[in-house]
């Protein structure tokens, strides 16, 4: 055993260096996975593997995946996992060395991470009763309205081409009236009057159209 | 070196499924940032058709833009076109968008020099903002290009150019406005009078004046499910407009009934006696007689009248010449036709202060059975059908006036929309 002089612990060098031993030490022990062997090591199972062919091939169907996997030869499934180490080994060394610092393109990734996150959350009330739902129908009846929508055929008559507006009008209306008194069918709108150069049926019309 | 070559040329497609989520969730889209070469896109159509059960068509759109590639003599790395190749492009592209916000792409006067109504909204930027020099190539047309197609399929015995024709927004701002007077630009940043100059305005920038409010994709199908959209697409019963909801309808056959042009029930007596657009006529070898056309177009409910209805036929001639002719089928207001088949004006009913204009000229509809005084039966051929409405007031001269400017700083105050169908080809024996 070796016994030091008293003098040695009030040397200022001797202090310097107990106190960096416990700094270092502390240090250690505190960013222990930084200095861990797992760092350096890269974990690989099958559900990863078909997760990382997936990704590569932009193509999603996890089972068929899988089983892809299991049925890869050696020489195969060496290749897949070469790649997969080599895309790791480049993630983490970027990591190392901040690169995702002060990147716009991460930056705003995350924002949209966060984004979804923060949609997620809603303020947790009692259930809605019918009551409620009553009242809020009421107050905004409005928007719960159905458009009135027409659905009809028609006999179009022209007027121009030697026909006045006013012969064509009333031309047209006792054509109408004659229709509607001998109750001709919808089906037989075709026989009566020109060519209109759209549709002769129009069907669940809104007004404004 | 390829890559460098054509950076900057616009060769995207728009790929589309009728399927649904079930199949959509097992790939994710392939992009041009895989690959530039449109051999490449196939190839993963293809596989990923027979993979998930997928059913794809590939829309190659804005041309006009392409630098010469998109309709080129050789494929993309300067091979040849042969009969391989050409098969792929016309099963996965049987459609190409013809007119867009970026422009106009049915051809350039420089490539028909005798057809007055070229040069129909040019668009003269590449995607790299402020490169000056666009130098159009008839590879960046369709017009020429449909001519190309049929000189090469008789070359290596498949047209690799035989493709109907849409029109669409290419919007990127999420709203498809095609109408000059309710045209939200092209992106969010240029979608209002104020905005439009963003973008820059050196001459070598685009902004907002330079965009076309332009076009429409219309599609003959039988109901309006996916299913039958897309067999309409699959058999190119479309037709493009920049814009307006013409009614636009082409048959070819041999054997129409005289007045079917002012039949009531024109589509049922076109799909009997005729082929509808984007068919075939085959030459049957009986006898040489010409081709009857059988086309009908009705303006859309609230847009201008018609001034006329053309036929443009393209052909390679016996010296192995590509030729085209615009021929004046049908049209308004009894003017008559020179004997060059010549048409005098429609008129300009738009006044540039107030931005209106008025029905007083055109028609509302415009139908012929038209029969090509020049056929000759040993050519194949592609015809289609163009038709132009009256003049109207152009987006730029709207928004100038919105602005109290004295004129748009870019573009002509007033334009003559249009429509365009897929061609009919006919096939000599």
């Amino acid at each position: 055993m070796i016994f030091f002089p008293r003098q040695v612990f009030k040397e200022p060098l001797f202090q310097f260096l107990i106190i960096g031993l416990v700094l270092l030490g502390g240090e250690r022990l505190i960013n222990a996975e930084d200095y861990s062997d797992d760092q350096y090591s890269i974990f690989i199972d099958d559900q990863l593997l078909a997760q990382f062919m997936q990704r590569e091939a932009k193509s999603f169907k996890p089972e068929d995946a899988l089983k892809t996997i299991q049925g890869l030869t050696l020489a195969e499934r060496q290749r897949l996992i070469e790649s997969y180490v080599q895309s790791e080994v480049l993630y983490r060394e970027a990591l190392a060395l901040n690169l995702e610092r002060d990147d716009q393109i991460i930056r705003r990734r995350l924002m949209q991470k966060m984004d979804y996150l923060a949609q997620g959350f809603y303020d947790e009330k009692a259930p809605l009763t019918e009551v409620d739902l009553r009242a809020y129908y009421e107050t905004n009846r409005e928007d719960y309205r159905r458009v009135a929508t027409a659905t009809f055929t028609h006999v179009f008559v022209a007027s121009g081409k030697g026909l006045s507006w006013e012969k064509g009008e009333a031309r047209a209306l006792k054509l109408l009236k004659g229709l509607n008194a001998g109750q001709v069918p919808f089906e037989n709108s075709g026989l009566y009057g020109e060519r209109f150069l759209y549709n002769r049926n129009y069907v669940k019309q809104l007004r404004q159209s | 070196m390829a890559l460098i070559k054509v950076s900057g040329a616009n060769l995207h497609r728009i790929v589309i499924t009728p399927d649904g989520a079930d199949k959509g969730k097992q790939f994710l889209p392939y992009g041009s940032n895989q690959s530039q070469y449109p051999e490449d896109l196939w190839q993963w159509l293809d596989d990923t058709q027979q993979r998930t059960g997928t059913r794809f068509l590939a829309i190659p759109h804005n041309s006009n833009i392409s630098k010469g590639y998109m309709f080129d003599d050789t494929t993309l790395r300067g091979q040849p076109i042969d009969a391989d190749y050409a098969r792929r492009r016309i099963k996965w592209e049987p459609i190409v968008e013809v007119t867009q916000i970026k422009g106009d792409s049915e051809t350039y006067s420089d490539f028909s020099p005798d057809d007055p109504f070229a040069d129909f909204e040019n668009y003269e930027h590449y995607i790299q903002q402020g490169q000056a020099g666009y130098a159009p190539s008839e590879a960046d047309f369709i017009r020429p290009a449909l001519k190309k197609g049929l000189a090469v399929g008789q070359k290596i015995g498949v047209n690799p150019y035989k493709f109907g024709l849409i029109g669409s927004t290419d919007a990127h701002s999420g709203l498809s406005s095609s109408e000059e007077g309710n045209f939200w630009g092209k992106m969010a940043k240029d979608s209002t009078p104020e905005t439009k100059k963003r973008g820059g305005i050196s001459p070598v920038s685009s902004n907002g004046w330079d965009m076309s409010a332009s076009g429409v994709a219309a599609v003959w199908a039988t109901e309006n499910t996916r299913e039958a959209l897309y067999a309409a697409f699959k058999r190119k019963e479309v037709y493009a407009t920049s814009g307006p909801r013409m009614r636009v309808q082409m048959f070819a056959g041999w054997d129409f009934p005289e007045n079917a042009a002012i039949a009531e029930d024109f589509g049922a007596i076109g799909n009997q006696y005729g082929v509808p657009m984007g068919g075939d006529l085959i030459a049957t070898g009986e006898d040489n007689k010409a081709p009857s056309f059988l086309i009908r177009a009705v303006k859309g409910p609230v847009d201008a009248n018609l001034d006329r209805v053309q036929v443009v036929k393209g052909w390679v001639d016996n010296s192995g010449q590509q030729q085209e002719k615009v021929y004046n089928v049908a049209w308004s207001d009894n003017r008559e036709l020179s004997a060059e088949g010549e048409l005098p004006d429609v008129g300009n009913t738009v006044d540039l202060r107030s931005g209106r204009y008025t029905n007083t000229i055109g028609q509302a509809e415009l139908a012929v059975l038209w029969v090509d005084p020049d056929f000759n039966s040993g050519h194949s051929a592609f015809y289609y059908t163009r038709v132009l409405q009256i003049p109207t007031p152009r987006n730029g001269l709207l928004d100038s006036l919105a602005l109290e400017l004295d004129k748009p700083p870019r573009g002509p105050k007033t334009l003559q929309e249009r429509a365009y169908t897929s061609p009919i080809w006919y096939q000599s024996q």
